[in-house]
């Protein structure tokens, strides 16, 4: 097909006329010039309907020309809801119509419009309540014709990112007072961000009229321009739609395929203002357009919108549209003026003066046509703003409509600023701004004259549309307020009426009248709905964008990998769960530990220096049990609770020397409880320095009746017989030749030695150990394998364990409460919650019968029919020969031998017997050998 | 995003702090009742109006105080444990 | 490759990316019980790269931190030019860094490899308390005039050159980790030492490396800022 609707330059300012390239439409090869919007292109190829609308399927067009309403979602390339007018033409683009079933141009929904009146508004909210399953009959139909577009499961998104800017003074939109602000405040030396949706800056100067000297206009442009580009001060951003305005001068933009966070001194929003539709009968047909969107397909692409126009005014910019529309040599049949009088404004007596009828006083009634306008119905208004008499019909191909202007008031409004309107002259101003955002043009109000104060002309057969997205009309309105959703906060949520892609940009002006109108308020009382952010459609992929996952590996975690480790997420740590996939991987890694000598990465563990003269003091405050006469070189057991009495994390205090404690904590808690630590002491100002070393120091943990031999065979100044090196001692030295803090600790219940080294040298230490255990047998064991020895010994995970009111006696360790301190923070509330009888116990269980279920974590315990407990840890035991674990008991039923009852998966029930704790070597002698 | 000022490193983002709670101080554990111990540790104000409230750095750990208006979410001061404002009571809660 | 490092050998010290150094095919050269990244085998690209946007891996270079009310006194004692504010870095004459991370919080980076070795400050004495920097982080170094617009895409602080000062130093989120960020330009190139939980080492990286390649940053190997020959 030629082109044969393009008008010659100057029109067509975005054009670059000597490329031209083909593109597909619907399975339609058509031919495009660069620069071009999807829409331009097609409107200038003779194609008009862009989508199908929501509920009705009826045809949809241009509108806006500017993106602000979603009559031009098409899907391009496979990506669904891209704007038509904003989306330039690429050669080979492959472009789809939306929300239709058979054809664009002839939808098999379009039957939903002859329903439209059993589809009142409200629809989905009300059809099903009865019967009482009508919804789980109704929703697969649904499913099928609800929602926009259609996703490719096969697509995937090119990379987006997101990135930080920061600026003296941003500026949004770069229209006349956008570029007169940057300007001057450049001129005070400020670093100025000008931003703009549009590829072009310049704003309404590029497409409005506001004289009748357009060359002088053009004049202004060029030179605001020119002033911005030379200006060093400004950096200019087009094409970046800015969605958000928060807290801070904190705002959001989207440029391309990246999220800019942008931190601004101080904001001007210069983000001019929206052009609102009128309401009458069929004002959806394509063709019938906002006169600014005329006036961009004519300036901008260089299209002709149609070739016989009739132009329906409410204020003298439509005089503008009608001068620009002649210019093109569109053949304005009429202009259809709402007003009682024309304006003596100059583009007024211009438009008369070339011969164009004018009819005053008159509204268009209906708009007539199939898929495309062809004419339109016009009656004369009456003083309440009602038509009467007799209908005179039209012939055209285009209406444009300018009857009033709002200011792009969101993200003013996001700001926390208020949108105000005046009744008597329906002028807009902008009130309440916070510290450090300003509005400037036409965003800051629009003033008397430019808004009719009722564009809104009601049919006997409706398809008067209010909200385009939704397909709401005058009546769906009306009836809300008649349900008594009288609130225009509940008409939205009710009627769904501006919750579409355009926001309510187009609607809520409207909505606000009609509701105002029958709630007998004035529309200031009324008010519009609140604006969030976004102000346009943002793709998942913008908030996806790049996204920061920190992870923490130990130093040994290359030997892992390299050892066929399964890596397991504790936080953000990885650690090896087992060193291989066999079923039996984590009972033979268990049994070589009890019976030869294991070595297991605990880097992970948490480790907090407490230093100072105060560090005994501090200890004692914290934690719950005795440190003052810990021995130098010695360690002890520490239990951690908080104000309410509550375990919240356990690990083992290390005396170094008199006022140098290295205490661990637990891998998922350390950060919290160093934290906490720091907040107690903001409080108590002890002379103590802490310091979170946890990431300082690697750790190996040697167990097994063979670990001695391990450490000498790698060679230590460290004297390890028993007597020099005892249970819970400390030592510092060096270990295959690498400093070291040696803690014998119990661990896995057997003899062990917990040997921390600076991180750097962890991999070190993993390797000299490896090599000097070989001749022991040495092999790592992973965390599960670790959980299972663990279990066996009784040891408790805090976390796993523990639950949110977990005291240490319910975890049968007052053992390790001190019984005459002064204080610790949880003492208080202890005091109170042991006086208090029937509590529950953490006690230990076996199942003898090898061939139930294994019960797992939160299973429920019953006695008499009842659920009295749970299960928190369960494993099979090697070393036992039978299932155990851990399951909260009441008190009274606690007792070892006392059986009781587990509900299994699948209601199956298993008996098990309370048993003492630990389960394995309860006198403790194989760590203490 | 709002920002916040943390005494010791300046304004920052808020992203890069903690919230600790409402600031409000320890009964003496030995000389308050049962109640009295279990409504300081369980109950909140909850106040509208200006409140005292422990923030955290995350970045360097700092623990600081900040005063913020719960109805207008400004922050009026903020100050380290140590350097409490004299014209703040540091005793009782603020109502 | 440097003749007195083969490579594989047994070194104690151990950057915890030293496995992706050897998989980029890294040339190593002897440093104090480890191994330091001479060069990925291009040297001179290396070079040129870091007035644009290069990233190198400091790790095994000696740092460490001191802490508490005293410390500033015991920096004085040992001859050390202190910053006066936190905040800021203060070169010493050696080229090594002091950093000032917070009023009683200092941090030292032995950028010269030269006072490296002294026990003396491993000892906390009188309320100066040291802190293991040189295990807790691991420490890139960042160079070229391209590195403000990589930090944008990962940091939220303006690292733009005339709004974070030379010497100035940050402690901020960087890529959603904690991390330390000092600003120490050499002859007029923009140098930025970061910092950050040695843990998070091999993550951070990555995360450097892509963030880079849109920039076409390199990672370089010591050589190319002459600190090694």
């Amino acid at each position: 097909m030629t082109v044969t609707r393009r008008l010659s330059a100057p029109f067509g300012s975005q054009l670059d006329r000597k490329q031209t390239f083909e593109f597909e439409f619907e399975g339609k090869i058509l031919t495009a010039i660069a620069g071009d919007s999807i829409a331009s292109a097609l409107a200038a190829n003779g194609h008009w309907i862009l989508s199908r609308s929501f509920k009705y399927h009826r045809p949809r067009g241009v509108l806006s020309m500017a993106g602000q309403d979603a009559n031009t979602l098409v899907r391009v390339n496979g990506l669904p809801n891209c704007l038509a007018d904003c989306t330039l033409v690429g050669p080979g683009m492959v472009v789809h119509g939306q929300n239709y079933s058979g054809g664009l141009r002839r939808d098999r929904m379009a039957l939903l419009g002859w329903l439209s009146r059993f589809l009142p508004v409200a629809f989905y909210y009300r059809a099903f309540y009865w019967p009482r399953n009508a919804w789980n009959i109704w929703y697969r139909l649904f499913r099928k014709v609800t929602g926009l577009g259609a996703i490719d499961p096969a697509h995937v998104a090119p990379r987006h990112d997101k990135q930080y800017q920061f600026c003296d003074v941003a500026v949004i939109g770069a229209g006349r007072s956008g570029m007169q602000k940057a300007l001057a405040e450049a001129a005070r030396g400020r670093q100025v961000l000008l931003l703009d949706e549009n590829n072009l800056m310049g704003g309404s100067l590029r497409y409005t009229r506001a004289s009748v000297d357009a060359a002088a206009e053009l004049r202004t442009l060029e030179e605001l321009i020119d002033a911005v580009s030379r200006e060093v001060h400004i950096d200019v951003m087009t094409s970046a739609v800015v969605n958000g305005l928060y807290t801070d001068r904190w705002l959001s933009a989207v440029k391309g395929r990246r999220m800019l966070k942008i931190r601004a001194g101080q904001v001007a929003l210069c983000t001019g203002a929206l052009e609102q539709h009128a309401l009458f009968h069929n004002n959806d047909l394509p063709g019938v357009m906002l006169g600014s969107a005329s006036q961009r397909l004519i300036k901008f692409f260089g299209v002709r919108p149609g070739q016989r126009a009739v132009v329906l005014a409410g204020n003298d910019q439509a005089y503008g549209v009608v001068l620009d529309m002649l210019d093109a040599g569109i053949d304005v049949a009429m202009v259809v003026d709402m007003r009682q009088h024309v304006s003596s404004e100059e583009r007024c007596i211009a438009v008369r003066q070339a011969g164009v009828e004018i009819l005053t006083g008159h509204a268009v009634f209906a708009a007539q046509g199939h898929d495309h306008i062809k004419s339109v119905e016009i009656r004369e208004l009456n003083a309440d703003g009602k038509c009467h008499g007799p209908t005179r019909s039209v012939d055209c191909d285009l209406l444009a409509v300018s009857v009033g202007v709002m200011p792009a008031w969101q993200l003013a409004c996001q700001a926390g600023a208020e949108l105000v309107y005046e009744d008597n002259n329906a002028a807009f101003s902008i009130r309440g701004l916070p510290e450090g955002v300003e509005v400037a043009g036409s965003a800051a109000g629009v003033p008397s004259g430019m808004n009719h104060p009722w564009p809104i002309v009601a049919h006997p057969k409706g398809k008067e549309f209010v909200d385009f997205d939704e397909d709401l009309q005058i009546a769906d309105i009306i009836n809300a307020v008649n349900e008594g959703y009288e609130h225009v906060q509940l008409v939205k949520r009710y009627s769904t009426c501006g919750m579409g892609p355009s926001q309510g940009r187009h609607s809520a002006l409207a909505t606000a009248r009609l509701v105002a109108s029958e709630t007998g308020r004035t529309v200031a009382e009324t008010g519009v709905t609140t604006a969030r952010p976004p102000f346009a459609p943002e793709s998942l992929a913008h908030l996806a964008g790049r996204s920061f996952y920190p992870e923490r590996h130990t130093a040994m975690h290359q030997r892992h990998l390299q050892a066929g480790a399964e890596m397991l997420p504790a936080g953000t740590w990885y650690r090896p769960a087992r060193y291989g996939t066999d079923t039996d991987t984590v009972a033979l890694e268990a049994s070589h530990v009890r019976k030869g000598v294991g070595m297991i990465d605990v880097s992970t563990l948490g480790g907090i220096e407490v230093r100072g003269p105060d560090a005994v003091e501090f200890l004692e405050r914290i934690y719950t049990w005795v440190f003052r006469k810990l021995p130098i070189g010695q360690s002890r057991y520490a239990l951690m609770t908080n104000e309410a009495g509550v375990v919240i994390d356990d690990g083992v205090a290390c005396r170094l020397a008199e006022n140098e404690f290295y205490v661990t904590a637990t891998t998922g808690g350390v950060d919290n409880v160093f934290r906490k630590m720091l907040q107690w002491n903001a409080q108590w100002a002890l002379d103590v320095d802490l310091a979170n070393v946890t990431s300082a120091w690697a750790a190996v943990n040697v167990a097994g009746p063979l670990a001695r031999e391990v450490l000498q065979a790698a060679g230590t100044d460290v004297a390890l017989d028993s007597d020099a090196f005892p249970f819970m001692a400390v030592r510092i030295g060096q270990l295959a030749g690498i400093p070291v803090r040696v803690i014998r600790v119990g661990f896995v219940g057997e003899l062990g030695y917990e040997i921390h080294v600076p991180a750097h040298y962890g991999e070190a230490l993993w390797d000299a150990l490896m090599e000097h255990g070989a001749p022991m047998g040495i092999a790592a064991f992973g965390v599960e394998a670790q959980r299972l020895l663990r279990l066996e010994k009784g040891h408790v995970i805090v976390g796993q364990d523990t639950d949110a009111m977990t005291t240490p006696a319910e975890l049968q360790m007052s053992w390790a409460v001190g019984k005459k301190k002064p204080f610790f923070v949880g003492q208080r509330s202890l005091q109170i919650l042991n006086e208090r009888p029937d509590g529950r116990v953490l006690a230990g269980f076996m199942i003898g019968d090898t061939a139930a279920p294994m019960p797992k974590e939160c299973h429920l315990v019953f006695a008499n029919g009842e659920p009295v407990g749970r299960v928190t840890s369960s494993a099979f035991s090697p070393a036992l020969d039978c299932v155990i674990g851990l399951a909260y008991l009441p008190a009274a039923d606690s007792a070892p031998g006392a059986q009781f009852t587990i509900h299994c998966d699948g209601g199956q029930q298993v008996q098990a017997r309370v048993a003492a704790l630990p389960f394995y070597d309860p006198a403790g002698e194989r760590q203490k050998s | 995003m709002k920002i916040l000022t943390c005494p010791v490193n300046g304004p920052r983002n808020i992203s890069e702090f903690i919230y600790g709670g409402e600031y409000h101080p320890q009964p003496d554990p030995k000389q308050s009742s049962d109640r009295e111990w279990a409504e300081y540790v369980f109950f909140h104000a909850n106040t509208r109006g200006r409140v005292i409230e422990w923030w955290c750095h995350s970045a360097t750990s700092v623990w600081f105080l900040a005063e913020r208006d719960t109805g207008t979410d400004q922050v009026v001061r903020t100050f380290v444990a140590g350097n409490w404002p004299k014209d703040l009571d540091q005793s009782e809660e603020l109502t | 490759m440097n003749s007195n490092v083969t490579r594989g050998a047994l070194i104690e010290r151990r950057s915890f990316i030293q496995h992706w150094h050897e998989q980029a095919g890294a040339c190593f050269s002897a440093g104090t019980n480890c191994q330091l990244v001479q060069h990925y085998g291009h040297p001179k690209e290396e070079s040129d790269a870091c007035s644009e946007l290069a990233l190198a891996d400091l790790s095994m270079i000696p740092r460490w931190g001191l802490k508490g009310r005293g410390a500033e006194a015991q920096l004085n004692s040992r001859g050390l030019r202190v910053p006066p504010n936190h905040g800021f870095a203060q070169s010493q004459d050696d080229t090594n860094l002091l950093c000032r991370l917070t009023p009683e919080e200092f941090l030292w980076l032995g950028i010269s490899e030269a006072g490296l070795q002294d026990p003396q400050t491993h000892e906390s004495v009188n309320n100066a308390w040291f802190l293991p920097r040189a295990d807790s982080h691991c420490w890139f170094l960042l160079s070229g005039r391209q590195t403000p617009h990589m930090f944008s895409r990962i940091c939220g602080i303006d690292m733009r050159p005339e709004r974070f000062e030379n010497t100035q130093v940050a402690l901020s989120s960087v890529a959603r980790l904690n991390a330390i960020v000092i600003r120490a330009d050499v002859g007029g190139q923009l140098r930025f030492h970061l910092l950050a939980d040695s843990s998070s080492a091999d993550y951070l990286w990555h995360c450097l490396l892509d963030t880079m390649s849109e920039f076409g940053g390199k990672p370089v190997g010591l050589s190319a800022y002459g600190m090694i020959r």
